[in-house]
């Protein structure tokens, strides 16, 4: 097995503030193979955002360290060299945000590619990026304002995409599109996957969304992972507590996919706030499987199967499915 | 006879390229008790339809034929008394930003007492009104009431603050709430514990709710009945199950389709092109310009056709005189 | 109403581009006299009438706007350029110390009434039309600076900012490219508001005998001069003052029309 292409390891970032402490990420590690994409589900407060700015060097982690095939990665992205930075590119979530609204698309794409020198004809590239993402090369010369929001977010990818990177970071790329518009964005991302061999860091909190999209899944809560592994396994398999209450929780369309939700778990409180984390483990206080030691230890992150890591006091010495409330 | 009928409605916004055809003979109806869901993709038109019902359309709006009856009277003529008091007793609507509702500078106590006070027939004293308040924030599931009444708007979390508008949409609504997107800004597992708490609630007071939504989950579990919109057209409605079991409309059929399933099954696809400009619209059926069963006759307007069971769909393939053979 | 803004100071400006051709006495605006045709109320030939020394008071008005329009695009091109860069640059920084030095810096100069800081720069150097430009121009700029740190600062977090530095773009084109076009629209109505400004501003310079110097026609120095004979003849004063009135609500106007061009996005 090669080595994977982006690790991270003991990542930390904490925001101080008047009334504490924020931390936003806490103590992660991950890995990512070449090819792959993760998927990073989590709600508000879970830090998956921060984790993607940190590896695209937008926030230096307080402490730990990010690892790019092998090499360590300058914490800032303004240290790294320009062809490290345009090797990790980013998609962000709000379309309309991510073009500027002044810029026509060929303006657009163009700072990337004039960016770095690139001797191609710059005109030819950009026709060429259109056609990647199946825009028509007419669109080149058109304003945000005239195109829908998929086709922004697919100019969007295309600027990601102008710099030859070998990692995107997709911030919750779809979630601000409507339905119909999601599938073809998804299904361009992953035909450009294959095509131009990326590696996709895909953060969403849609796990019906990554259930058909990512090789492996990494559930974050208040900082924490708190549960990674390969798709399969962890549908089949969802072992963390707040994992079964996210999965419980999720709308679905038909019979069958609520037949595989958890039955008996059902989501209760709040997600705490970001200057209030209860001691030990921070989700204790809505868990139905809540024991003494959970209020005052935080769990480890464990191997509970291979490749299957859970941090959760139930793990793995026991392996419980009936909740004890 | 039904609470709410909205028959043949048509409205219009004045802009400056001219008028866009919105609502395009949007008819739905409503009985006492009833639960009825109005699922669509963003701009058709369902929000325009409520805001029509309860005649908080914007200054440019022009309702260009229809009509809408509550209990049997003409909304649409009500004078501005009559309506007042339908508003202040009647009916009531919760928005889908949490905070679009509440005043930011005002405590919940006084924008709470403000409305238990205005929707009150009589003269209330300051402990009936404080009572009353904490009895709907109790209603709303809300811990602490005496702690929420004292709190601003930004002390409170989004799922905190959507209670909060709950509570007071229950002051008025006594016989029908209208919720549009109630949860969308929510997270999913907070979204979760809003809709079965709402779903509790209506239930148990008997009220009539439309639930305007683009998630197709979560309108499934919560309605008795269900209205496709497309491009400001009813394109199918039925009850519940049988619309998501077996949908009749191609639209409908393509939507479903179009979700990425928790079971598994791969990137589904989307729908290919898109919402027609309203500036100017198809002439006849409306999902014309995308619809893989187009025929010669849909340059007319199609009517509701009956397809089995209660269903019904606005499809030319339902015509008995145009049917395929 | 903002076309009639338009049309107003099109019509403005043209009849001080033509002034020398479209004046029925262009003499009036030099060294004239003609104590003959002195002191007219409004007739058929002179239709302002005449001052108290024979000269028709449209065409010095005429020429007027030449002044009032120059002083407008000398004050406005000294200090708008470096307000708008100095804003640019605060609003990039926002947090850093240059950004807190060059707001700081603005504080200042706007802290003192343009019209007394206009008034001490005027009085120290000699008093002509072009100092007068200069005073003005200094208590300009900050304000222009201000406009463009507010938009600035917050533009700069936007994504597609982020987007850009990802992919290594230079500061500069952050700032110019991509940065200043998204706030041109409150520069170009704060523009075209201020012209109306600078005009009333260099007219009450003029009136207190620190701006233009006779014989050279100026509405302020007009007005002052004309005052002295009101209000038996209220001609001498009254015209050049709707004078000024039409230019500042021609440009107001106009201000409007092009806010609501760039508010509603419609081009």
């Amino acid at each position: 097995m090669s080595a994977p292409i982006l690790t991270g390891h003991g990542l930390k970032k904490y925001f101080p503030t008047k009334g504490g402490v924020i931390r936003a990420v806490d103590d992660v590690d991950f890995e990512m193979e070449k090819g792959e994409v993760l998927g990073v589900v989590g709600e508000s407060g879970s830090g998956k955002t921060t984790l993607g700015n940190m590896i695209m060097g937008i926030y230096p982690p307080t402490s730990g360290q990010i690892a790019f095939s092998g090499k360590a990665l300058p914490t800032r992205a303004k240290d790294r060299p320009v062809e490290l930075r345009r090797d990790i590119q980013m998609v962000f979530q709000n379309p309309a945000s991510s073009l500027n609204p002044r810029r026509s698309v060929r303006q657009a794409l163009e700072v990337p590619l004039r960016v770095g020198g690139s001797k191609e004809s710059v005109k030819e590239r950009i026709d060429e990026l259109l056609k990647l993402v199946d825009l028509p090369v007419e669109y080149a010369d058109r304003f945000p304002e005239e195109l829908g929001g998929g086709e922004k977010q697919l100019v969007a990818i295309a600027r990601a995409l102008a710099t030859n990177p070998s990692i995107v970071v997709l911030d919750e790329p779809t979630s601000a599109l409507d339905v119909s518009i999601q599938a073809k964005i998804i299904n361009v991302l992953m035909r450009l996957k294959d095509k131009l061999e990326l590696s996709y860091v895909f953060i969403t909190h849609n796990l019906s969304l990554m259930r058909n999209v990512s090789d492996r899944v990494m559930i974050m809560y208040l900082g924490k992972v708190r549960e990674v592994a390969a798709t399969d396994e962890f549908f089949r398999n969802p072992t963390h507590p707040y994992t079964r209450m996210l999965l419980s929780s999720i709308p679905v369309v038909t019979e069958a996919e609520e037949a595989v939700k958890p039955q008996k778990t059902q989501s209760i409180g709040e997600i705490a706030g970001a200057l209030n984390l209860p001691p030990g483990c921070s989700f204790h206080p809505r868990c139905s499987y809540v024991m003494d030691v959970c209020k005052k230890v935080d769990p480890p992150l464990l191997e509970i199967a291979p490749g299957h890591w859970c941090d959760c006091h139930l793990y793995p010495k026991e392996y419980r499915k009936e909740p004890t409330t | 006879m039904p609470l709410l009928e909205v028959k043949d409605l048509r409205v219009e916004y004045r802009v400056y390229e001219g008028m866009l055809k919105v609502l395009n003979r949007v008819s739905i109806s409503l009985e006492k008790g009833e639960k009825v869901g109005i699922i669509g993709e963003s701009a058709c038109g369902k929000t325009t339809t409520v805001k029509t019902v309860m005649r908080l359309l914007a200054s440019n709006a022009k309702i260009a034929g229809g009509e809408v009856r509550y209990s049997g009277e003409d909304v649409l003529a009500m004078s501005k008394k009559k309506l007042s008091d339908l508003r202040r007793r009647n009916m009531s609507m919760i928005f889908q930003d949490p905070s679009a509702a509440l005043n930011p500078v005002f405590t919940i106590r006084q924008q709470l007492y403000d409305i238990i006070k205005y929707s009150s027939d009589t003269r209330l004293s300051k402990q009936e009104t404080h009572e009353k308040a904490i009895t709907y924030l109790k209603q709303a599931a809300l811990p602490e009431p005496d702690r929420i009444l004292d709190s601003y708007p930004f002390q409170l979390s989004g799922g905190m603050k959507q209670r909060v508008n709950i509570a007071m949409a229950l002051v008025s609504a006594n016989e029908l709430l209208i919720a549009d997107e109630p949860g969308t800004s929510l997270d999913v597992t907070i979204e979760d514990q809003i809709m079965r708490l709402l779903k509790q609630i209506v239930e148990e007071k008997r009220i009539s709710v439309i639930l305007i939504t683009h998630a197709l989950g979560t309108v499934k579990n919560f309605v008795d009945r269900i209205y496709v919109m497309y491009a400001g057209t009813i394109v199918e409605e039925g009850p519940t199950k049988e619309v998501f079991n077996n949908p009749q409309h191609p639209y409908t059929q393509m939507l479903i389709k179009a979700v990425p399933k928790l079971t598994g099954g791969g990137v589904p696809e989307g729908i290919l092109g898109q919402v027609p400009s309203y500036l100017t619209p198809p002439s006849g059926c409306r999902f014309i310009t995308r619809c893989p069963y187009k025929m010669e006759v849909c340059a007319q307007v199609p009517q509701m056709y009956a397809t089995g069971g209660n269903q019904r769909a606005a499809c030319f393939l339902f015509d008995e005189a145009h049917r395929p053979k | 109403m903002s076309i009639v803004g338009l049309a107003a100071i099109i019509g403005i400006i043209l009849v001080a581009l033509l002034a020398p051709w479209l004046s029925p006495f262009p003499s009036s605006a030099g060294l004239y006299v003609n104590f003959a045709a002195a002191g007219q109320p409004p007739t058929s030939v002179h239709v302002f009438g005449t001052d108290q020394i024979g000269r028709d008071i449209l065409s010095r008005i005429m020429f007027g706007f030449r002044y009032s329009l120059m002083l407008m695009v000398v004050v406005l091109s000294i200090s708008v350029a470096p307000g708008v860069v100095l804003g640019l640059i605060a609003g990039y920084y926002n947090g850093r110390r240059i950004s807190t030095f060059i707001m700081r810096l603005a504080d200042v100069f706007v802290a003192v009434p343009p019209l007394l800081l206009a008034l001490s720069v005027a009085s120290v150097l000699t008093p002509t039309a072009i100092n007068a430009m200069l005073a003005v121009s200094l208590a300009w700029w900050p304000w222009y600076t201000r406009l463009v740190y507010s938009s600035a600062s917050s533009i700069r977090n936007e994504d597609f900012v982020r987007a850009a530095e990802l992919v290594g773009a230079s500061r500069w084109h952050v700032m110019f490219k991509e940065i200043l076009p998204n706030t041109l629209g409150s520069i170009l109505t704060k523009v075209t508001l201020d012209c109306g400004w600078v005009i009333l501003i260099g007219a009450s310079l003029s009136y207190v005998g620190l701006g233009a110097q006779p014989p050279t026609p100026d509405l302020g120095t007009m007005i002052a001069e004309g005052s002295k004979y009101l209000p038996a003849e209220w001609w001498i004063s009254l015209f050049p003052a709707f004078a000024i009135v039409i230019v500042i609500l021609g440009f107001n106007l106009l201000g409007d029309g092009i806010n609501d061009m760039f508010s509603s996005g419609i081009s």
